[in-house]
């Protein structure tokens, strides 16, 4: 083996022996969240402390199963064999599903959903897209800036004249990122600095596995570049979107 | 009173951390980073700290110990590692510090409870 094989090869063991203590910690964290507040559910608890432990039981259990998918989702990626299967999609009907979804595993969170009556139907996998927005807003989520209080989130869908295709928009509460990490934010295990302030989102891939499954659906992901008054320091918005079907609407 | 320190950035695990020792009446502070654990230690030095690796701001746990043995001067530094990511070589470095305790994420609140019992109970006789 030569030189450059050798290290090349020290490089990829270091970089897995990296990734496998990321999704460790990714993994471990949450379950002892999730067996230490099931420990703490005994008889006797006030409802609303009892209600207080749940959610949190809920988040983390979402939160663990994310993980699981954009790890699986990446395998695939990285792999070539994810497959999708796009159909034409009621946007009303999947982000009603989305909200539903989400506020099941965030008791404390409240989705708000604005979008036209008559926007087109989306063309995608509707499994994979559910899962995309679903990671768009528990990123919002976790950028709030009480971890503990109630956090309304606002997930607006439209199409723009022209350009076929249906955006999905996401606010956050974060810090804002800075345009010369707004690129990195989609790396896969994104090397930000800590100063940035935006809580460690899971394993780090979720926004990569978001923006490469959007891609293969014929669409994309980004940070909106909105401009940014000097006195604001916190909101991003991401916007993903995807192409529109001109067809008969199918069910989600 | 002897106080353990937690150190703790998680929010989810710190409500349950303060949830559960509460509970057992046992006395605590919470640090949510490196920075603000020394600074705690600096004002009340801890009969035990627990202390979890991954942490935001510049200061990793293994620095923040390195820091509190640094600063300590002789008295008693009871470390008790509560940790997601503990490969071999993690415990060998804690083992090197001289860890009071090694605990992988997750645990049973007994056993972390007990481990905290125990290590707080030490640093009274040896007050």
């Amino acid at each position: 083996m030569t030189i450059d094989a050798c290290q090349n090869l020290e490089t990829i063991l270091t970089e897995q022996t990296a990734f496998l203590r990321t999704i460790a910690h990714a993994l471990r964290t949450p379950m002892q969240s999730l067996q230490g507040f099931a420990e703490l559910l005994e008889p006797g608890l006030p409802p609303a402390q009892v209600e207080h432990y749940v959610a949190f039981i809920k988040r983390d259990a979402a939160y663990l199963a994310a993980v699981v998918d954009d790890l699986c989702l990446r395998h695939e990626l990285a792999s070539g064999k994810l497959l999708l299967f796009p159909t034409a999609i009621d946007v009303g009907n999947l982000l009603a599903e989305l909200a539903r979804q989400f506020e099941a595993q965030m008791p404390d969170c409240v989705v708000s959903l604005e979008y036209a009556d008559d926007l087109p139907p989306a063309f995608a996998d509707p499994d994979r897209l559910l899962h995309l927005l679903g990671t768009l807003l528990r990123n919002a989520a976790r950028c709030r800036p009480d971890p503990d209080g109630p956090v309304w989130l606002t997930m607006r869908a439209q199409c723009e004249l022209g350009d076929r295709q249906v955006m999905f928009i996401v606010e956050d509460d974060g810090q804002q990122v800075p345009p010369e990490y707004a690129s990195a934010l989609f790396d896969p295990l994104p090397q930000l600095p800590a100063a940035l302030g935006r809580p460690r989102l899971g394993v780090g891939l979720g926004l990569y596995v978001a923006r490469e499954v959007a891609r293969q659906m014929g669409g994309d992901l980004r940070l909106a570049g909105t401009p940014v008054p000097t006195d604001r320091q916190f909101g991003n918005t991401f916007v993903m979107h995807v192409p529109t079907f001109e067809g008969p609407v199918g069910h989600v | 009173m002897s106080e353990l320190l937690v150190v703790e950035d998680d929010f989810a695990l710190g409500v349950f951390l303060v949830q559960a020792l509460e509970r057992d009446g046992i006395p605590f502070r919470v640090a949510q980073n490196g920075e603000l654990a020394l600074q705690i230690a600096a004002e009340c030095w801890p009969a035990a700290v627990l202390l979890d690796l991954t942490l935001p701001g510049d200061l990793d746990g293994w620095q923040v110990w390195d820091r509190l043995l640094a600063q300590a001067g002789g008295r008693a530094l009871r470390v008790i590692l509560f940790a997601a990511e503990l490969d071999s070589h993690d415990q060998h470095q804690a083992h090197q510090r001289e860890a009071w305790a090694i605990l992988r994420k997750p645990v049973s609140r007994a056993w972390l409870v007990d481990h905290v019992r125990r290590a707080l109970a030490e640093a009274a006789i040896h007050a």
